[in-house]
């Protein structure tokens, strides 16, 4: 016998695994790999879309240069205030969904009627948050819209933004800020309200046995076992800032006068309106490593913290 | 002293208080665009604020917005969109999964370990190069053209999850059921697969949304507007010269009520499912 059984049999189990994985890996190959491999390879070339092979120009680090680094001087400063507006963006939303959510999560868990309904209306805003919501942000934000009217009823005339909050380039990031913790919350409050429910309610009661107060049983053992949630929230959100793009597209197309542009909306424009894909692919594989490098390195803060 | 327990705090009163400021923060808006959608064209421009129409309630524009402004076809393309997003991304993907938790073939680790990588792969980036491959195959402003992307995008997270899940079960099932000369393909889908219902709801939910909600790929590869999804025509309707509020937001709510509808069903085992891939990754 040439094969043993023994060899058949790995061999069967290696093409049913392959088999199994057959279609995803198709898939992947034709769409996928090649679209990252080419966009880290265009990211070095200056092309404007027809006949790569003809027309494509290798430009080294030029590419990086134009916008990092004053290779042109209105791109780089694009580039690096539409960072900043990232971070800006990615920081204020963090910064206000992890505390409300966790809150909010913490009072679900714990009261006795009506859960059920809360948590339905909570995940409202994640669910429904396309383009449909934006044009109601809009809205809201009018120059005639909700706010203004509010702020001029209730007398507070200095909060009144007369061309509408998005309208004004002083007032549009704290528009585009605040749409963004309302649709962030509802994930962020479901990891919590998963996480708290996955506390054995034994760890409480041993603790309350040892004469523990509530404030301590939430700092020593609420917290201390969310962690991984809110690490997830973090990485979760400080992605979602950086990748950022359609909401801001809808609401204010980055403007006025780029005020809330976006390495996002940058991109776009750059690939989709003025054809420099090449430049649009070094400003996206930048930020991504920006964003890998800040992701290991929350990582990390949050695994030698505990 | 009472010996019945209380039945009323002030504590409990003060987290229905906050409970409740925060359902009016997350339902006021849709409270508004409903209200804005039933008014006249008049009175939604002269009374934008208020989410109350002062000039009687105008159903009509439900019908203009679906017949005359052909959101009928636009709601047919999303809905098959999503639908067919959604099967192709269970079956697929809980293939892959299924064989990285439970089948010992060569490379498995490194399929694993891609996977995990494109997790993290910039979504705006890769769509440049994807849409001169779409031209390429002449795939631009097709049905499959939209779709294969977004598919093969949902699948790093599936992966994850679904591996994750039937990591989980009891290896036993495996054993007895092979033992039992049940096929490797029968295990799973007769076996496996129904028994991962929740991770199957949470990936369903997770993927229909946002299959729905998504715009920066459909705005890159359709160009005809028959083709558009429902959130492409909504934008569509901002790009008229004159503003009506009233049209804008009965659009917006139809593009909306969808995946309102389809959590409103599935929310529990989103939520399962969410919480049993999460916390054993």
């Amino acid at each position: 016998m040439a094969i043993s059984k023994r060899k058949m049999n790995r061999i069967k189990e290696n093409l049913t695994g392959y088999a199994f994985c057959l279609p995803g890996i198709v898939l992947f190959l034709c769409v996928g790999l090649y679209s990252v491999c080419f966009s880290i390879f265009l990211s070095f070339y200056n092309w404007s879309g027809v006949d790569f092979a003809g027309t494509a120009r290798f430009e080294g680090l030029n590419n990086f240069k134009n916008f990092l680094a004053n290779g042109n001087p209105i791109n780089t400063k694009l580039f690096w205030t539409g960072l900043l507006h990232n971070l800006e963006i990615g920081a204020l939303t963090m910064v206000f969904v992890i505390p409300i959510a966790m809150v909010l999560a913490y009072v679900v868990t714990n009261i006795k009627r009506g859960a059920g309904f809360y948590r339905t209306i909570y995940f409202l805003p994640m669910v429904a948050s396309g383009v449909g919501i934006s044009y109601v942000w809009k809205g809201l934000f009018g120059a005639k819209g909700f706010l203004n009217t509010m702020f001029d009823t209730l007398g507070l005339d200095f909060l009144v933004v007369k061309q509408g909050m998005l309208g004004d380039p002083k007032t549009a990031l704290i528009g585009v800020v605040v749409t963004c913790i309302w649709s962030g919350i509802p994930g962020t409050l479901m990891l919590y309200y998963a996480g708290l429910s996955n506390i054995d309610n034994t760890y409480y009661e041993a603790a309350e046995i040892d004469g523990a107060s509530k404030v301590q049983m939430l700092l020593k053992i609420t917290w201390p076992l969310l962690k991984p949630m809110t690490m997830i929230t973090v990485i979760q959100q400080l992605n979602g800032a950086f990748q950022m793009f359609e909401n801001i597209w809808v609401l204010t197309g980055g403007g006025p006068g780029g005020a809330t542009d976006v390495v996002g909306t940058l991109i776009y424009t750059a690939a989709f309106e003025d054809a420099a894909y090449g430049r649009a692919s070094a400003m996206g594989w930048s930020v991504f490593l920006l964003t890998a490098v800040l992701s290991v390195i929350s990582i990390r803060g949050f695994k030698s913290d505990t | 002293m009472s010996i019945r327990p209380k039945r009323f705090s002030i504590a409990t009163l003060v987290k229905h208080v906050v409970l409740l400021a925060y359902a009016v923060a997350c339902f006021y808006p849709f409270f508004w665009m409903v209200g804005t959608s039933l008014k006249s064209q008049t009175d939604a421009l002269g009374n934008l604020a208020s989410p109350i129409p002062e000039d009687g309630i105008h159903f009509e524009n439900y019908a203009e917005v679906w017949e005359k402004l052909d959101f009928a076809k636009y709601f047919v393309n999303s809905i098959s969109l999503s639908v067919v997003c959604v099967l192709c991304v269970v079956v697929i993907y809980s293939m892959v999964g299924f064989a990285l938790a439970r089948i010992n073939f060569r490379g498995k680790n490194i399929v694993f370990a891609t996977y995990v990588a494109l997790i993290l792969v910039p979504g705006l980036t890769v769509q440049i190069p994807l849409y001169i491959n779409m031209v390429n195959l002449n795939l631009d402003n097709t049905f499959i053209g939209l779709l294969l992307p977004i598919v093969n995008g949902a699948g790093p997270f599936a992966v994850f999850m679904f591996r994750n899940y039937f990591m989980s079960m009891s290896h036993e099932l495996f054993e007895a059921a092979k033992l039992d000369g049940c096929s490797t393909f029968r295990i799973y889908w007769n076996i496996y697969l129904p028994l991962a219902l929740p991770v199957v709801g949470t990936i369903g939910v997770m993927n229909f949304i946002s299959s729905w909600n998504g715009i920066t790929w459909p705005m890159i590869i359709l160009r005809d507007d028959t083709r558009f999804t429902l959130p492409l025509a909504v934008m569509f309707l901002d790009q008229s010269a004159f503003k009506q509020w009233n049209i804008l937001m009965t659009g917006s709510l139809f593009s909306i009520i969808p995946v309102i509808v389809i959590f409103m069903c599935l929310q529990k085992s989103y939520i399962q499912g969410l919480s049993a891939g999460a916390v054993k990754g």
